[in-house]
């Protein structure tokens, strides 16, 4: 039985380590990943180096879906190439487990860094070839069970190993910022605040995009937007980088939640062109999703019959046909459909009024309005735009309030805490240091005006 | 002569508004190819050398993917009615998911790799 115990403390070392510290960057290789049974995409994977490799990865990173599957995957990935490289070296005479274990852990470091499943299966075959060459040798007699000493350095390497996934920096970046996309996916706003939280977004600022518009989709912009480390108007809109991945898979977002689903699909279509297979899963579930939201119910069907050639979205396509059936019975929403209409101007709010212009006016249009005015610095049209949107009695937002009393306006409804901290404030940027001003101020728009404003 | 017009900037192909318009050069008179045209991009083109066929690539079915339609041209300055590029499995035109930009007229083998499809034409 001893034989066994390095090969069952690896697995469950893998599955449990992945499992807790790794189940949303996965997640996130299944959304770029593409798997499908069609002459096209085979043609494709063929034309590049490696496509066996390339083509089992594909096929494997579909099920990282589902969060048990993709710590079951790596571990027995993991697994298998210790059990095929511990045979391959029996043949050769060495019988401890440790090397086979530190390149098996070595395995398990690739394939914890890796982008794609490609390098990790890559390994895997290689190992199985290297097996398949080690049987021309002859069987060594007997199979000789692990010593302790053996054992322990096994359980060491693999606690090495396991450390190195649970705390390295870059991992953990990339598994925040997984978790994050995956909670914006799933539009579960709490969870993205949770994790984007203003300390996170400063450690990553790709984050922030994505914590303001939970912000947005909780009503509390105009309340919060400055306690996070916002610098410039990019970091709220995307505008200037809108051609990077990340940017896109903001904008597609915020455009659905918008009502704007022409422009998600547009936004969605374009992150597919950064993508290794020229589209992914997430782009097609979104084009599919979007092309049902606009009526477009021609389109919606192909991407219901492309994303019916991978293995693992009958439920899902089953799903929207059976919308679209129901939905073939009424009339499509005027509102819906309107948004059919491209937004080609790069300027956010030149979109926004886009939006507001073909009736999908609604407060997150307002607030997002708004919040742009403040990043502009445009305090003016920020008061002119305040006051068709918020009237006598109505609650005013922190940052509003802010806005307010630098404009020159003093509209009931701004607390008095706000006001004499404003006076403070006042005071503080006559005598005070640009570190007390920063220590005392860091979370307003005051600050945000003073500190980052070119106006 | 054929041509792409679009409203305004570079590489028509992205425009949805690009359509094709034909010149008489002997008169200079300019009119759109409305039998070519669709509501979605209508943009690169490539006559036969006999004058009788062009080959263009349309977004009409997606607005996304291009794909390669054909048309035959009386001489006259009349179309047919064109139709798509066909395909050995028609559901190929759905499930491609990369596009056909610039399309040309070959003549003689198009290359080892499209000996299936010559042989096609060469019928």
């Amino acid at each position: 039985m001893k034989r066994f115990l390095s090969p069952a403390l690896l697995f469950l070392a893998a599955f449990l380590v992945t499992l807790l510290a790794q189940k949303y960057t996965f997640f996130a290789q299944e959304q770029e990943g593409l798997f499908l049974l069609t002459p096209d995409y085979f043609a494709g994977r063929f034309s590049y180096p490696l496509p066996i490799s390339g083509i089992l990865g594909d096929f494997l990173s579909q099920f990282f879906r589902f969060s048990v599957y993709a710590p079951a995957i790596v571990a027995a990935g993991v697994t298998l190439a210790f059990l095929l490289l511990r045979g391959a070296l029996r043949r050769l005479r060495l019988r401890w487990d440790r090397l086979p274990m530190l390149l098996a852990a070595g395995l398990w470091m690739l394939i914890a860094f890796a982008r794609t499943p490609q390098p990790g299966t890559f390994a895997v075959l290689l190992c199985a070839a290297l097996w398949l060459l080690s049987r021309l040798l002859p069987a060594p007699a007997g199979r000789p069970a692990p010593g302790a000493a053996d054992l322990a350095a096994c359980a060491l390497l693999l606690a090495a190993a396991a450390l190195v996934v649970c705390l390295h920096p870059a991992l953990r970046r990339r598994e925040v910022l997984a978790h994050t996309r995956y909670a914006v996916a799933l539009g579960d706003w709490d969870r993205v605040l949770a994790l984007a939280t203003p300390a996170q977004c400063d450690r990553d600022e790709t984050l922030i995009p994505l914590a303001l518009l939970a912000l947005q989709e909780k009503g509390q912009l105009g309340e919060r937007m400055f306690t996070y480390p916002v610098i410039q108007e990019d970091d709220f809109d995307r505008c200037d980088r809108d051609n990077e991945p990340e940017s896109l898979f903001f904008l597609g977002f915020l455009y659905e939640r918008l009502g704007g689903y022409n422009e998600a699909i547009h936004n969605f279509y374009q992150l597919s062109s950064s993508q290794d297979h020229g589209t992914s899963f997430l782009v097609l579930r979104q084009l599919l999703s979007d092309y049902y939201q606009l009526g477009n119910y021609t389109l919606a069907e192909k991407y219901c019959q492309i994303l019916s050639r991978s293995t693992l979205h009958g439920q899902y396509v089953r799903h929207f046909r059976r919308l679209m059936a129901e939905g073939e019975a009424r009339e499509p929403d005027p509102p819906a459909v309107r948004s059919g209409m491209p937004l080609a101007s790069h300027n956010p709010l030149e979109n926004l009024f886009q939006l507001g212009s073909v009736g999908l006016y609604s407060p997150a249009i307002a607030e997002r309005t708004l919040c742009t005015l403040l990043l502009q610095g445009e305090l003016g049209a920020f008061h002119a735009l305040f006051e068709t949107v918020y009237h006598d009695g109505d609650a005013i937002p922190r940052h509003y309030q802010e806005a307010l009393l630098l404009a020159g306006q003093a509209p009931a409804g701004i607390s008095p805490a706000v006001r004499q901290r404003f006076d403070a404030f006042q005071a503080d940027m006559l005598s005070g240091t640009a570190e007390l001003l920063r220590d005392r101020y860091l979370g307003t728009y005051w600050y945000y005006y003073l500190a980052h404003s070119q106006f | 002569m054929l041509f792409t017009g679009s409203a305004y900037g570079t590489f028509p192909i992205w425009h949805r508004e690009a359509d094709l318009y034909l010149m008489d050069l002997e008169t200079g008179a300019v009119r759109a190819a409305d039998e070519l045209n669709s509501d979605e991009a209508d943009s690169y083109h490539s006559w036969s050398s006999n004058g009788c066929w062009v080959l263009y690539s349309s977004r009409r079915i997606d607005g996304r993917h291009t794909r390669l339609y054909l048309a035959r041209f009386d001489g006259e300055g009349h179309f047919s009615k064109p139709f798509l590029l066909p395909q050995k499995d028609p559901s190929h035109n759905v499930l491609r998911l990369k596009s056909y930009n610039v399309p040309e007229f070959v003549q003689g083998d198009p290359g080892r790799l499209s000996k299936e499809v010559s042989k096609h034409f060469a019928r």
